[in-house]
C-alpha cells in the first residue's frame, strides 16, 4: 500500500496486516498505564514454588491463631433484630475461682439495653442476665427486649444471690438492626400488586411460557456473594 | 416518553485466589471460569452496544481483589494455559461426538466460544480486561465503582473504626491506581450497612452506596417514595435501595428467569459425565471430577431426563425474558410515576457472575434489556446513579437501617455456629496491628521493617474477606476457607512476632510478599487509629 498524497515515504510499503501488527505492538508497549506497582521482593531471594510452600506451611503450623489469654475482654457483635453475639476472654484465675452454674454464685453475662431518646424508660427493664459456664467463651444471645431497644452493652462477672454483679470485663456498645422489615415488605408488595392489577394490559398479553419455571438450578457460589434475600 | 429510570448494577467480585506456591491450583479456576463465562462475554455485550451506538447506562462494581487478579502477570499466564486446555478439550469433543451430530454441533459451538474468548483476551485486550471496562467508562456508558479492600463484612469489623476505614480506603486506592480515577459510588460488601458507615464513606469521597430494600424501608424516617428514590444519610451521602421486584425476577430460586427449562443446565458438565480415562487430563489431579465448562444439556424440567441444549431456543427465550423484564419495569414506572413527585428509579443490583457463569444466557438477556430500554417505545430509561444524582438534587434525609442482601436480611449468614470462631481472631489481629502502628509513631522504621509491617497489614486485610465465613456457612469449599483464614492470621502472627522481636528473616518475608502480593501501595501507618489518611 502507498500513500501518494501524503508526506509518507512511498518507498515503504505496508500491508494492512503489517500496519495492524505495528499498531498493536505500539499499543502494547506504550499505552498509558497507571501505577501497578507490586511489592518488590529483594532480588537475592529466588524462591521456587516448593520453597514458598514450605515457608507457608511452617508459618501455618507454628503461628496458627490461638485464643488470647492475656487480656480481659468482652465483645458484643450485632446479628439480627433478635440476637447479638458475645465473646469474651477472662483470666484463668478468674475462671478457676468462679463457682459452677448450680452453686449460689453464677458466672453471668449481664446485658444492658441502652435507652434511646425515643424510649419511655419506665417501660424498659434495665438489664437481663444470661447464665454461662466457665467452659464457654462465646454465646448467641436472644434479645427478649427488642421491642424497645436496639443498642446494648454488657458485663461479664459473678452474680451473687442478691443479683449484684462483680464484673470481670465490660463490653463495647453494639447496635442491632431495628427489623420492621417484614411488615414493611408486605405492605410494599401489596401496594405494587395493586398498582400492577390496575394496569394489566401488558400483563395479560404475556405469553404463558414466559412465566417462571418450576425448576431452577440451585446456585452454589464459588466464594463470592451472599445475595439471596428474596 | 421516558417516565422512570432503571439502574442496573453488576457487582463483580471473587476472593483473592492466587497460589504461586503451587504449579497449578484448583481454586484459581474460579477466576478463570468467571473470565471465560462472565467478564469477557460482558465485554462483548458492551462492545456490541457501543458499535451499534446504543444509548444505555450500566454500573459495574469491580472489587479490589478482582482488580488485582485481573492485573496479575502470573494469573494472566495461567489463564492463557487454562484457555488453551479448554480449546484442546473442545477439539477432542468434536472428534468424540462425530457420530452424535447434535452434540457435535454444541462441541463446535464451544470451540468457537473458547476461540473467541482467546482472541478477545489475548489479541484485542492484551490480557488486560480492566482496559476494556475502562474504555466503556470513558465512553460514558459504563459507570465503574468499587468496594471494600478484600470485601470485608464491615458491620462485624466495626469493633474497630480503623479496620473499616482501611477496608474502605484501601479499596478505593486500589481502584484508583488501576483505573485512574476515584469512584463516586461504593458497593458495600454483601450490601452490609450499619448506621454511621456513611461517615467513613463521606470521608473517603464517596457519593452513594447501595442497601437492600429493608435498609430504606426501615430507615429512621418512613421513606416518602419507598425504594424508588435514594435517601440522603444526613451527610450528603446517598443510599439507593434494591428494588425487590426486579431482583426477584432475575435472582429468585422460585421465579427467576435463569431456571427456565430452555436455558443451559449448569450442573451437567462433561467433567462429571464422561469416562474418567478420557476426561482425566482436564480434571483435578487426573481423578477428581470438576466442571470443565462444556455442558450439553438444558435445565429441562422437574425430574425429567435432561434434554440436549438448543442454543437458538435458549437465545430466543432470553430475548422474551428481556422483553418481559422491560414490560414489568414499565408497569412499575407507570404506576409509580403517577404518585411520586419525581421520576422513580428502580435499582436492580446483581452479582455479575450470575451472568454467563451460572446463567449462561445472562449476557444475552442483559444486552437485550439494554437495547430495549434504549428504544423510544417504552418509558424506561437506564441510568447510572451518578447521572441520576446530577439530575435530582433534593433528597429525603434519613438514616437507613442496618441490613444486608443476604439470607434473612441481616448478619446471621456471616456470624453463626459455622464461622463465629473467626471473629475473636480477626479482632485481635486488628488490635495488634493498630498497637504496632501506634507504638511506632514518630520512630524511625527501616526499609525492611516497613516491608514487614506492610505485609502484616496485607495479611490482616486478606483474613478479613467476607468470602471465608460465607463459604463456611454455605458448606462449599470449607477446608479451603478454613485454610485461607488460618494462613493469613498465622502470617500476621509470624510477622507481628518478628517485628516485635526485631528479628525479620528477609527470605521468609520475601516469600510472603510473593504469595500475598496484593495492595502494593499499602501503608501500615494507616493502622494507627490516631492517623486518618484519605484515599488519594
Amino acid at each position: 500500500m502507498t500513500f501518494p498524497y501524503s508526506r509518507y515515504n512511498p518507498q515503504i510499503k505496508l500491508s494492512p496486516e503489517e500496519m495492524l501488527e505495528i499498531s498493536q505492538e505500539i499499543n502494547r508497549e506504550f499505552a498509558p498505564a497507571f501505577s501497578i506497582k507490586k511489592p518488590e521482593p529483594a532480588s537475592q531471594h529466588k524462591l521456587s514454588p516448593k520453597e514458598l510452600f514450605e515457608i507457608s506451611e511452617e508459618i501455618r503450623l507454628n503461628f496458627a491463631p490461638k485464643a488470647s489469654n492475656n487480656t480481659q475482654e468482652l465483645v458484643l457483635l450485632p446479628v439480627d433484630p433478635e440476637h447479638l453475639y458475645a465473646y469474651w476472654n477472662l483470666d484463668d484465675d478468674k475462671l478457676n475461682t468462679t463457682p459452677k452454674k448450680d452453686s449460689e454464685n453464677q458466672l453471668t453475662l449481664r446485658i444492658y439495653p441502652e435507652a434511646n431518646k425515643n424510649t419511655d424508660i419506665s417501660k424498659t427493664k434495665s438489664w437481663f442476665d444470661v447464665a454461662i459456664d466457665s467452659t464457654q467463651s462465646q454465646l448467641n444471645v436472644f434479645l427478649s427486649m427488642r421491642a424497645h431497644e436496639t443498642a446494648y452493652r454488657a458485663s461479664i462477672g459473678n452474680r451473687f444471690p442478691d443479683n449484684s454483679l462483680a464484673p470481670f470485663a465490660h463490653s463495647n456498645i453494639t447496635h442491632v438492626p431495628l427489623g420492621k422489615t417484614m411488615l414493611n415488605q408486605l405492605m410494599l408488595n401489596q401496594l405494587m400488586l395493586n398498582q400492577l392489577k390496575e394496569s394489566q394490559t401488558v400483563f395479560k398479553s404475556m405469553p404463558q411460557f414466559i412465566t417462571a419455571s418450576q425448576e431452577i438450578s440451585i446456585f452454589t457460589h464459588f466464594g463470592a456473594s451472599g445475595q439471596g434475600n428474596n | 416518553m421516558k417516565k422512570g429510570f432503571l439502574g442496573i448494577i453488576l457487582h463483580a467480585h471473587l476472593p483473592y485466589v492466587r497460589h504461586p506456591e503451587h504449579e497449578s491450583f484448583f481454586e484459581e479456576n474460579w477466576l478463570f471460569e468467571a473470565i471465560t463465562e462472565c467478564y469477557i462475554p460482558l465485554i462483548g455485550v458492551l462492545d456490541r452496544l457501543q458499535k451499534d451506538s446504543v444509548n444505555y447506562r450500566l454500573t459495574l462494581s469491580l472489587s479490589p481483589p478482582l482488580i488485582s487478579m485481573l492485573r496479575d502477570d502470573l494469573l494472566q499466564s495461567r489463564y492463557l494455559k487454562y484457555l488453551h486446555r479448554l480449546l484442546e478439550l473442545a477439539e477432542k469433543e468434536i472428534i468424540r461426538t462425530r457420530k452424535q451430530p447434535e452434540f457435535q454441533k454444541l462441541a463446535r459451538l464451544y470451540r468457537r466460544f473458547f476461540q473467541n474468548t482467546l482472541n478477545t483476551y489475548q489479541d484485542q485486550y492484551h490480557c488486560d480486561l480492566l482496559t476494556a471496562f475502562n474504555k466503556h467508562h470513558n465512553a460514558g456508558t459504563l459507570e465503574l465503582i468499587t468496594c471494600a479492600a478484600t470485601h470485608g463484612f464491615l458491620p462485624l469489623l466495626n469493633v474497630s473504626e480503623t479496620a473499616v476505614r482501611n477496608q474502605i480506603n484501601m479499596g478505593i486506592n486500589t481502584f484508583a491506581s488501576n483505573l485512574g480515577f476515584l469512584p463516586s459510588g461504593f458497593w458495600l460488601p454483601e450490601c452490609a450497612y450499619y448506621p454511621g458507615l456513611e461517615t467513613l464513606l463521606a470521608e473517603a469521597g464517596i457519593k452513594y452506596f447501595f442497601v437492600d430494600t429493608h435498609g430504606i424501608m426501615d430507615a429512621s424516617q418512613s421513606p416518602r417514595n419507598g425504594v424508588y428514590a435514594p435517601m440522603d444519610c444526613g451527610n450528603g451521602v446517598l443510599a439507593f435501595a434494591r428494588d425487590p421486584e426486579s431482583s426477584r425476577q432475575v435472582w429468585s430460586s422460585h421465579e427467576g428467569y435463569p431456571g427456565d427449562f430452555d436455558y443451559r443446565e449448569y450442573y451437567r458438565d462433561i467433567g462429571f459425565d464422561l469416562e474418567l480415562d478420557y476426561i482425566a487430563p482436564y480434571i483435578l489431579d487426573g481423578e477428581i471430577r470438576i466442571n470443565t465448562g462444556i455442558k450439553y444439556h438444558r435445565v429441562t424440567g422437574n425430574d425429567m431426563p435432561k434434554e440436549i441444549y438448543n442454543p437458538k431456543k435458549a437465545l430466543a427465550k432470553a430475548h422474551l425474558h428481556a422483553q418481559d423484564f422491560i414490560n414489568k419495569r414499565q408497569q412499575q414506572i407507570d404506576a409509580l410515576s403517577a404518585t411520586m413527585d419525581r421520576m422513580p428509579i428502580m435499582v436492580a443490583p446483581y452479582d455479575a457472575e450470575l451472568f454467563g457463569h451460572w446463567w449462561f444466557e445472562g449476557p444475552h438477556w442483559l444486552e437485550r434489556v439494554l437495547r430495549l430500554a434504549s428504544e423510544n417505545t417504552n418509558s424506561v430509561q437506564t441510568i447510572s446513579c451518578s447521572d441520576y444524582l446530577k439530575q435530582q438534587s433534593s433528597h429525603q434525609v434519613a438514616t437507613p437501617s442496618a441490613s444486608t442482601w443476604g439470607d434473612q436480611g441481616y448478619y446471621s449468614y456471616w456470624i453463626n455456629e459455622t464461622n463465629d470462631w473467626i471473629y475473636p481472631f480477626l479482632h485481635k489481629a486488628e488490635a495488634d496491628m493498630e498497637k504496632l502502628a501506634s507504638d511506632l509513631q514518630g520512630l524511625a522504621v527501616s526499609p525492611l521493617q516497613t516491608r514487614a509491617l506492610n505485609q502484616a497489614a496485607r495479611s490482616i486485610l486478606l483474613a478479613q474477606a467476607s468470602d471465608w465465613p460465607f463459604i463456611m456457612k454455605s458448606g462449599t469449599t470449607i477446608d479451603y476457607a478454613n485454610k485461607r483464614i488460618t494462613d493469613h492470621l498465622a502470617r500476621f502472627n509470624y510477622l507481628h512476632d518478628c517485628i516485635r522481636k526485631n528479628r525479620i528473616n528477609e527470605r521468609y518475608l520475601t516469600a510472603l510478599e510473593i504469595m500475598d502480593n496484593i495492595f502494593p501501595d499499602i501503608d501500615f501507618r494507616d493502622y494507627n487509629p490516631s492517623k486518618k489518611r484519605l484515599p488519594t
